[in-house]
């Protein structure tokens, strides 16, 4: 009877077909909940909500030929953007980034020790390590040169 | 489907795995030591194919803590309760910083270190002797590409972090600190004091205090990196900048700010340069000057450093 209703549906039925399927969604409770769930799908589709799918219908309904895929991968996505946010992330790949593109590389700038400098009294390195962790701040050559 | 159920297993596979409490409790026992011992030796940086060696003594009764740099000049740091001064004998300068991260960041407490297991595995490795000291290996394995991974090796009965090498994606050595002799216990007052007589010099004070830089924030936030601190400074003689700090616990990445001026924005190269571990990723933004500077991967630095954006209050 799903396919009936899915064929309802999308137009698909002769005259009589249809007031047959009509006549079974007065009578069939489980009929009803089938044309009400074909068009919740239908209307969370148009507007871009996703819905729980339900059981896989027969191979000769185009409505559902065209949902499924449309609703697993609206379900994968749902799941991968959730991975995304999930702080506790195991071999999961990274969020895209916004910057595809590689950086041009350029020297370290010209106060890049002050910069060190000013960044390592934050870093909780220095809580494993003390002052050892502060070499990288004069360790630059360039800015004391060597005699 | 089968995709998506694959991708839910192995996400709760990663949430179902918990850390040894015997594992953190090293890391505990590593910041215990850098807080409580007195101790002096001679330790060797590696970054590339350069290295330097320093050395590092710590009087733990006052909390005074002094490096000098053993090779070329002779550039040392001596950090009290309250500030960090760092000797530079090249420019006669004396840089002058607020003390303030292992007070302020104790991300090593217990209950702060549950949270470095979000974004790092955390295990024990083999037991080797370093410099004379029986060593366990301690490995934080990053869960993601946008940290660093650590091996660090402790001394079983101290605690001492003899040696710290960080590692990339591919395992390859960035850069590593690594003891070659160590004392503990036997230190003065005296031997923690600077050996420049500095009144000359000049000094650059940070005078950094908190802030809120009205305007300025990032349109995405880096997973796992935390705004731990924004404040208005001064970096070097005089400039005027804001820096604000993201953590994950382990790492951290400060982001400068300063205006630009005809001449500052002459001597800007626009990029991504490294030193060692760290990256410094420099971009413009509303007639700003941006330098992200962190101990991260390239790819961390620049995507917080392209989610800078002001909007007018």
């Amino acid at each position: 009877m799903k396919e009936r209703i899915s064929a309802l549906m999308d137009g698909e039925l002769d005259e009589r077909e249809a007031a047959e399927a009509i006549a079974a969604l007065t009578d069939d409770a489980r009929a009803r909940g089938a044309w009400r769930t074909y068009h919740l799908i239908g209307d969370a589709l148009r507007e871009g909500r996703w819905v729980v799918a339900p059981r896989r219908p027969a191979a000769n309904a185009p409505f559902w030929r065209i949902a499924l895929p449309a609703i697993a991968v609206a379900a994968a996505v749902a799941l991968v953007s959730w991975v995304a946010f999930v702080p506790v992330q195991h071999n999961t790949p990274a969020p895209p980034t916004s910057v595809a593109q590689a950086p041009v590389t350029v020297p370290p700038p010209r106060a890049a020790n002050d910069y060190l400098l000013a960044h390592q009294g934050f870093s909780p390195r220095v809580a494993l390590q003390g002052m050892a962790a502060y070499v990288r701040t004069v360790s630059d050559p360039a800015e004391e040169p060597r005699r | 489907m089968r995709g998506a159920l694959a991708l839910a297993a192995v996400v709760l596979a990663g949430a179902a795995q918990a850390q040894s409490p015997e594992t953190l409790s090293w890391l505990r026992k590593i910041y215990d030591a850098s807080q409580k011992l007195s101790y002096t030796g001679t330790f060797v940086y590696q970054q590339g194919a350069r290295s330097e060696t320093s050395r590092i003594t710590r009087y733990g009764a006052g909390d005074i803590e002094r490096l000098e740099v053993l090779d070329g000049m002779p550039r040392e740091i001596v950090r009290t309760r309250d500030t960090v001064r760092c000797y530079l004998p090249g420019s006669k300068v004396v840089k002058v910083e607020h003390r303030a991260a292992d007070r302020t960041f104790p991300a090593l407490l217990p209950e702060k270190v549950g949270e470095l297991a979000r974004h790092y595995d955390i295990g024990l490795g083999e037991t080797r002797r370093i410099a004379g000291f029986d060593c366990q290996a301690i490995l934080l394995t990053p869960r993601d590409n946008l940290r660093y991974g650590y091996r660090l090796y402790a001394d079983a009965g101290s605690g001492m972090l003899l040696k710290a090498v960080t590692v990339d994606a591919g395992g390859e050595t960035i850069e590593q600190f690594s003891f070659t002799q160590l004392s503990i216990g036997h230190v003065t007052r005296d031997m923690v004091r600077t050996r420049h007589s500095a009144s000359t010099w000049r000094i650059d004070n940070a005078d950094a205090s908190p802030a809120q830089l009205a305007g300025w924030s990032l349109s995405a936030e880096l997973p796992g990196f935390r705004k731990i601190v924004e404040l208005k400074r001064r970096l070097g003689a005089s400039r005027s900048v804001g820096q604000v700090v993201y953590s994950d616990g382990l790492a951290a990445v400060s982001v400068f700010i300063e205006p630009l001026d005809a001449a500052r924005r002459e001597a800007m190269r626009t990029g991504l340069a490294s030193v060692g571990a760290i990256h410094i990723y420099t971009r413009e933004v509303a007639n700003h000057m941006i330098t992200v500077v962190g101990e991260a991967p390239a790819v961390s630095v620049q995507r917080i450093a392209d989610a800078v954006e002001y909007r007018p209050q």
